[in-house]
């Protein structure tokens, strides 16, 4: 049995220890477009802003390739599938054959039409070689333009920002992180921006880069007619499914390969995990690409059990963030970007605002289920509200709990903040958003079995009712 | 291959919402380890690694339940969090870079980011690997703590034959 994996991430890394769980002789090959072993993608603007030392960089120790009896052919990427004959075309034509083919190819940036875009001095920032590049030219560089604020662009401007580089963000929607963040939570998250001295620019977009002589940066124009100089831009404007090498192979491909919940494609014996699938989204219930680590980690290790002869399900998934930048904390998931206030597709909303202590938390509800929440700086019990997701549980009985918790810890460090000392009168109020507000039922089989709360939901729906 | 996989549960029938737990903890996760000095220590805070979790009468002590396919392991984005042959789900802080993830992602709300000495990292329970058994479950005068030391039923390769398809 030689089972191909195509791409070389945390997918990857995944499904070689999800299929060795199961099948320790069988030939792994692993095609690597890149020359390094499968390394922490979202950690490169934590290195580039000097948090994290290029050795901590892998995913997984040294030798885990060999300890796994893994084959890895480096700078090679898929070119072509020919599934009728079972075997895969890579750079340069060389063939291999396969009996199980895993596509973790991953997503390519996407760039927008921008006049001279192409050229030096623009760089997208999703791989090493875009952060090496980036390096390289940093000592040049004064002042850059971050075109697009979601996760990356984010994340790239702090870290730019903390190199000593002036930074602006342009970004064509009026909000930070325009998937993640509400209106509200923008408006504090531009409060930490401008306090930081990170110039944006909201409900703009560049159209052109304008280069001197030699072909060099000197500037962007804005639509709105604004010059902004600088000396080099980051294009951060999201990611595409990357399905050009499987164009005319049979692959049903929509925005991104579609998958069914085994992770296999339309192509018997043809698998795809990560950001290339367009794998099932438990909140809208339909298939669309997130291109998120989890998720793709998730993936891999199911269409690695099922390559292996296992049976494993993929029950859906939904976006997962925790982003930090200056300061300022946000953890989400699901339909976080619901506006309280708006009841737009019956939605319930359900906010709790403390401006002293910088805490905001909201939850959207719909169909009395949790369909996503957004907390700010206090985001220590985040996952609870994640589960509640994944559990798909009727939470009309204790929603109005979800948000104004204080729990008794937090009550205790409040009072040593200079709060009013305690009462009887004061603990009686104080809630706590936690596991003994859910059904009997559904903690009794929780604290007790170490399953998967979407799996165990999905397939015995007593368990997390009433 | 079967083996041992260790785990601690809460009966809550049991528990009476003491708290003797998460001291027990705190103090375990201290550097001097005495219950008094413990609450003193510069730039380290208490932290307990388990939490009760209470409402009305209902109360009991949650921790990590080292999960098969833990949410936290898929969703740390360094490395910092693994499985251990053993089947404990441990943090290297060395690699950890408190991005949140992890916290995000439990939903039994286990994992937490604890400050010390200034820098911020991502804690769990650890099932004391100083101790043959967990502080916790010593500490409980109600026997509503139970350290799970049976052989687990091996890892993933007997599963899959229950599952009846269809």
């Amino acid at each position: 049995m030689r089972y191909v994996i195509a791409g070389n991430s945390v997918a990857t890394v995944a499904a070689i220890e999800a299929i060795r769980k199961r099948d320790d002789k069988g030939e792994i090959v692993v095609i690597s477009p890149e020359a390094r072993t499968a390394y922490c993608r979202p950690l490169i603007t934590y290195h580039l802003a000097g948090q994290v030392p290029a050795e901590r960089l892998p995913y997984r120790q040294e030798g885990f390739y060999k300890a796994q009896g893994v084959r890895v052919l480096y700078n090679r990427a898929l070119e072509g599938l020919e599934p009728e004959k079972g075997r895969v075309v890579l750079t340069g034509g060389e063939k291999l054959e396969f009996d199980r083919l895993l596509l973790a190819i991953g997503a390519t940036p996407f760039i927008p039409p921008i006049e001279r875009v192409e050229g030096p001095g623009v760089y997208p920032f999703t791989s090493m070689d875009h952060m090496e590049a980036v390096e390289a030219q940093l000592k040049d560089w004064r002042e850059v333009v971050v075109v697009g604020a979601g996760m990356i662009g984010i994340k790239t401007a702090e870290a730019l920002h903390a190199r000593g580089v002036k930074v602006t963000i342009v970004e064509l929607l009026d909000k930070i992180l325009p998937i993640v963040l509400d209106e509200a939570s923008s408006a504090w998250a531009r409060e930490t921006l401008e306090k930081a001295g990170v110039e944006y620019v909201l409900g703009d977009s560049v159209v052109a880069v304008e280069r001197n002589a030699q072909g060099d940066v000197k500037g962007v124009t804005l639509r709105s007619g604004t010059f902004i100089p600088c000396q080099g831009v980051i294009v951060a404007v999201g990611v595409r499914p990357n399905v050009a090498p499987l164009s005319g192979s049979g692959v049903d491909i929509n925005k991104g390969v579609l998958v069914d919940d085994r992770m296999e494609t339309s192509l018997e014996n043809v698998f795809a995990a990560g950001d290339v699938v367009e794998a099932y989204d438990l909140i809208l219930g339909a298939k669309r690409p997130i291109q998120l680590w989890p998720l793709a980690y998730r993936q891999g290790l199911i269409a690695g059990a099922n390559m292996a002869g296992g049976r494993k399900r993929y029950v859906g998934g939904f976006p997962i963030n925790s982003v930090g930048f200056l300061g300022f904390k946000v953890a989400s998931a699901g339909l976080s970007t619901v506006e309280p206030g708006v009841e737009e597709e019956s939605f319930e909303v359900m906010v709790f605002e403390d401006k002293e202590r910088g805490v905001y938390r909201k939850v959207v509800v719909g169909n009395n289920r949790l369909m996503g929440f957004l907390l700010l700086n206090d985001t220590s019990r985040a996952g609870v509200y994640s589960g509640l997701i994944w559990s798909r549980m009727d939470i009309s009985l204790f929603k109005d709990a979800l948000v104004e918790e204080v729990s008794m810890p937090e009550a205790c460090r409040l009072a040593a903040y200079g709060l009013e000392p305690w009462s009887f009168e004061s603990m009686r109020d104080f809630r706590r958003m936690g596991w003994a507000l859910f059904p009997r039922s559904y903690r009794k089989h929780f604290t007790a079995m170490p399953s998967r709360i979407e799996e165990v939901c999905a397939f015995e729906s007593e368990v997390c009712t009433i | 291959m079967r083996q041992i996989k260790r785990r601690i549960y809460p009966i809550e029938e049991n528990c009476m919402g003491c708290r003797l737990c998460e001291v027990a903890c705190a103090v375990e996760h201290s550097k001097t380890k005495d219950p008094i000095s413990a609450f003193l220590e510069e730039g380290w805070e208490p932290f307990s690694h388990t939490v009760v979790e209470m409402i009305g009468p209902v109360s009991f002590s949650l921790s990590c339940r080292h999960c098969d396919e833990p949410y936290c392991v898929e969703a740390c984005i360094s490395g910092a969090l693994r499985v251990e042959g053993d089947g404990r789900v441990v943090v290297y802080e060395e690699v950890c870079v408190a991005c949140g993830m992890c916290v995000v992602s439990c939903p039994w709300g286990a994992i937490k980011p604890r400050k010390r000495d200034g820098v911020v990292k991502a804690a769990k329970c650890d099932l004391c690997p100083d101790r043959e058994v967990p502080a916790c479950v010593a500490a409980c005068p109600n026997r509503a703590l139970i350290f799970d030391t049976a052989l687990g039923p091996g890892l993933e390769k007997v599963e899959e034959e229950e599952i009846i398809e269809g």
